[in-house]
């Protein structure tokens, strides 16, 4: 085994309320793939982040090319030759393919000049190498998204990058696409350098990569070359716990249908059929961009209906605006609080009251003393810790702030009750809290519609399972009938089926 | 060591501080005189503590401290505050008074900023620190600290309002313009009030339709606008002043909205019309759900669309106050100088920007005190009055002005920054 080239050494992080890394480590081998797993939330990024110092992180050491480093920013450590490409490519969009690659770095002739000559051959040398020989002056808004990437590369590739990181790099790409990205990746991997490959396709890994280095809630869980795994001890890495422990679930004898969706279709879906009870909570999985977030939307009234019928608590039900659609009974929470579940600015109790102001007002005018009376409820209820109600909800943890969001969709009395990642990035403990507040609703005969990107949260509080995949219903699963296999093989053979022509 | 003797200043300074202020406050009462008195009165008081001075020790002691009130006064707030500062700094492990001072430098940060230029200017001129002063000062300020209350609406929402100068000017023609047409209809006054309420409402409404239903930028639509409406403003005058003669029937009882004062003519009627129009909105923005619903949208509009707010209507309400407000004070400029001219209220909207600004509402939105935009009007009014009784020239006052109001953003984007 060659020595490692970039080794990251029991990295400690930490952000209010998160633990966030708690000694992680990461050893990367020149020509060789290292993969990097978790599940969402696991620490991936953040490792990344702390690798090129947009994060400090709060121990732990570095050693690049065999001394310590502390990089203050992306750019410093390409320059030093460790080249990330994000998911979101980093290019301007109109501008040229080698005034991208040159970006900062221009070649200059005489007084100043810029030497476009020059910068564009280096160009066309550097796009062979990665097999995409495309005109260096063609504009990237005009490629393709793996010709972006291969421009990506080329720029690493011109920076002489010894270390090339590699987040999700196929999640945007179609098959036949993959296929000449693998081809690039052996290729940088035959010429030594080194490649860590972040993913959530397990089956890529087995594909491309050497070694795996598997992260679980933040915590190092082992690095093991791919040979000695199989897609089951793997998955078994990521997973790791059982599911009782992690998730209290708690089986409601399920009352009347609270919720019927027939044949609901739209520019983001298409025929969506199905029934949700009082006292259940169905679970709607599937991968990003299968059209879980567009349903929940839908449903909500921010995209227009184009066909189907929806009946709730017996009524039949239309929104035109989420107003429209809080006043029937239906609440969605949404998947990103930070950007569009809080008013950061505003203290805890305007953001509880903030959907249902009129409950607590007369012809417009508020009452205060009713509002601190049903907020101080809440806080106690939920078991909310903020110093005060006045406190301002951007000073408060992940935690807290989710359980904000969901008292400000209980005070509208909900019947219908919309989840979206609800335990997204937050703590252990407190997604365990939200659990609980999940069965506390459903004892109180909330249906409840639970959409979750990760796994073990969808089988593990799920008393159905909705399996989504291109806006279509894909299946449906009862608990006792699914499983993690039975819910990809689900996504995965209808994608195939519908490549069929 | 150090520590203690800091200490032991700081409460000297604050006794000093405190102690000045009461002595003067005595010293006034003595005199049978409340503490704000006028710049004769204050004169005629020097001289006879000056004659006086061999004469007594205590009782030109006291008289000195009476005549001059002002300057002692302002000196004893500054030592005041001072000692504060040198208290909260050597006490910097306690919390108690680490909040005191947060809350002095962010929060309360207009009404120290306010004090303290009332301390200062107090010491630069005489009259100053006078009633006949102060009444002049809020008098000056009355029409634009009601453009900025409205303007404060925009920028709460993270927008902007820039056509209010020119709303102004052509509301405030409007009014002139009725009236002038109706010359023996008395109650022509009344049309006119209306008639400037009912555009500077319209044109709100217009601008809030093309910023909130049709997605365009503040900026743009009220730039538009303002062109718009000074344009409508040279057209209905034909570029020259419509003057309100007193002959016209309607003209004395318009004037009274800019030139009357009650309470024996110490408060001036557009005193109580920017008073009214503060309450109001204050109302408005701190009892009501729609108070609530702008700062929920200037603090996070996606937010607040799936919290079920109706963003858009409330967006265009919010415009319309600003353009309603415009309205109010295109009547009181009108009124006080009895003629509406082509060129009425322009620059405006700027000062109207800076009072908010100056207030510490974040342009940003989603964060400010309305109350604190007429603290801002306050201070950039006093800022105006000093630099006119120290006879400043024009010209100066503008850069002296656009120098505060860089100062005030400043202070705005540190404190953002620290958070």
């Amino acid at each position: 085994m060659a020595e490692a080239i970039l080794t990251l050494r029991d990295i400690q992080k930490s952000f209010p309320g998160v633990h966030a890394l708690k000694g992680v480590s990461l050893n990367v081998y020149p020509g060789e793939v290292m993969a990097l797993l978790g599940e969402n939330g696991a620490g991936k990024s953040t490792l990344m982040k702390v690798l090129t110092g947009v994060y400090q992180r709060d121990s732990g050491e570095i050693v690049f090319k065999g001394r310590p480093v502390a990089y203050r920013g992306a750019r410093q450590a390409q320059e030093d030759g460790l080249a990330i490409i994000h998911q979101e490519l980093n290019l301007v969009p109109k501008m040229r393919i080698y005034e991208n690659i040159f970006l900062g770095r221009e070649l200059k002739g005489k007084g100043g000049r810029l030497d476009k000559r020059a910068m564009m051959e280096k160009t066309r040398q550097l796009l062979e190498r990665v097999r995409m020989p495309l005109d260096p002056r063609a504009q990237v808004k005009d490629l393709s998204i793996a010709q972006q990437q291969m421009v990506e590369i080329a720029k690493a590739l011109l920076l002489n990058a010894q270390v090339i990181v590699m987040d999700e790099p196929t999640d945007a790409l179609p098959d036949e696409e993959v296929d000449s990205l693998f081809a690039v990746i052996r290729g940088l991997r035959s010429e030594g350098k080194g490649i860590v490959y972040i993913t959530h396709r397990l089956k890529e890994v087995f594909e491309i990569c050497d070694r795996a280095t598997v992260l679980r809630d933040g915590s190092f869980i082992g690095e093991t070359p791919v040979k000695e795994l199989t897609m089951d001890s793997l998955i078994g890495m990521m997973v790791g716990r059982t599911l009782d422990q992690q998730f209290p679930y708690q089986a409601v004898q399920p009352g009347e249908e609270v919720l019927r969706v027939e044949g609901l279709s739209n520019a983001h879906i298409h025929d969506v059929t199905f029934s949700l009870r009082r006292g259940e909570v169905v679970g709607c999985a599937g991968l990003v961009g299968a059209g879980r977030t567009e349903l929940a939307c839908t449903l909500y009234g921010l995209y227009p209906w184009e066909k189907g019928q929806v009946t709730l608590a017996g009524k039949p039900y239309r929104a035109d605006n989420p107003s429209h659609a809080i006043s029937q009974g239906l609440y969605y929470m949404t998947e990103d609080r930070k950007r569009n579940g809080l008013v950061m600015l505003m203290d805890v109790a305007g953001n509880i009251t903030l959907s249902s102001l009129c409950a607590i007002s007369r012809r417009g005018k508020l009452n205060k003393g009713k509002e601190k009376q049903v907020v101080r409820d809440y806080i106690q209820k939920m078991n909310i810790k903020t110093p005060s109600m006045t406190q301002r909800v951007r000073n408060l943890s992940g935690g807290n702030q989710q359980k904000i969001v969901l008292s400000k969709a209980l005070m509208t009395e909900p019947d219908v009750l919309i989840l979206d990642e609800p335990t997204r990035g937050i703590d252990v403990g407190a997604k365990k809290e939200i659990y609980l507040l999940i069965n506390q609703l459903k004892a109180r005969g909330k249906g409840i519609l639970m959409i979750s990107s990760e796994m073990p949260e969808i089988l593990g509080m799920s008393d159905r399972v909705l399996v989504l995949e291109g806006g279509r219903l894909k299946g449906e699963l009862s608990r006792r009938e699914a499983t993690q296999e039975k819910i990809m093989s689900l996504i995965v053979d209808e994608k195939t089926e519908g490549e069929r022509p | 060591m150090k520590k203690i003797a800091t200490l032991v200043l700081a409460l000297v300074l604050l006794a000093a501080g405190v102690g000045l202020i009461g002595a003067t406050v005595a010293a006034s009462r003595a005199f049978g005189n409340s503490l704000i008195v006028d710049g004769a009165t204050r004169q005629a008081a020097l001289e006879t503590a000056q004659a006086a001075l061999p004469a007594s020790g205590w009782e030109s002691a006291r008289l000195t401290l009476y005549a001059h009130s002002y300057l002692f006064l302002a000196g004893g707030l500054i030592l005041a505050l001072l000692g504060i500062w040198l208290y909260a700094r050597f006490n910097r492990q306690s919390a108690a008074s680490q909040k005191v001072v947060k809350a002095l430098l962010t929060d309360y940060r207009p009404i120290l900023i306010l004090l303290l230029v009332t301390a200062v200017f107090s010491c630069l001129h005489a009259r100053f620190f006078t009633l006949g002063n102060f009444t002049n000062i809020l008098k000056q300020v009355s029409h634009y600290a009601v453009l900025a209350a409205g303007v404060y609406f925009a920028i709460l929402l993270g927008g902007i309002d820039i056509s209010v100068g020119s709303v102004l000017a052509f509301s405030g023609a409007m009014a002139a313009f009725i009236i002038q047409s109706m010359p023996d209809n008395p109650w022509s006054a009344l049309w006119a009030v209306l008639a400037a309420l009912v555009i500077g409402a319209a044109s709100g409404v217009m601008n809030g339709f093309f910023i909130a239903r049709c997605g365009l930028q503040p900026m743009i639509v009220t730039l538009a606008a303002m062109s718009i409406f000074r344009g409508a403003t040279l057209v209905l005058t034909s570029g020259a002043a419509i003057p309100l003669s007193k002959k016209l029937a309607g003209a004395s009882s318009f004037i009274a909205f800019g030139q009357q004062s009650v309470l024996d003519g110490y408060l001036p009627v557009p005193i109580i019309l920017m008073a009214v129009v503060y309450a109001v909105v204050y109302y408005f923005l701190n009892q009501t759900s729609f108070g609530r619903h702008m700062y929920a949208i200037g603090g996070n509009e996606e937010a607040s669309l799936l919290s079920g707010i109706h963003v858009v209507r409330t967006k265009i309400l919010a415009y319309t106050a600003s353009g309603l407000l415009a309205g109010v004070a295109g009547i009181i400029v009108t009124a006080r100088v009895a003629s509406a001219t082509p060129t009425a209220g322009e620059g405006y909207e700027m000062d109207a920007i800076a009072a908010v600004v100056i207030g510490g509402t974040s342009l940003r939105g989603g964060e400010g005190k309305v109350l604190y935009t007429l603290i801002g009007a306050l201070i950039i009014g006093m800022l105006n009055n000093i630099l006119n009784l120290t006879n400043v020239s024009a010209y100066y006052q503008t850069i002296v002005k656009g120098i505060v109001i860089l100062l005030a953003v400043l202070l705005d984007a540190r404190s953002a920054g620290k958070k």
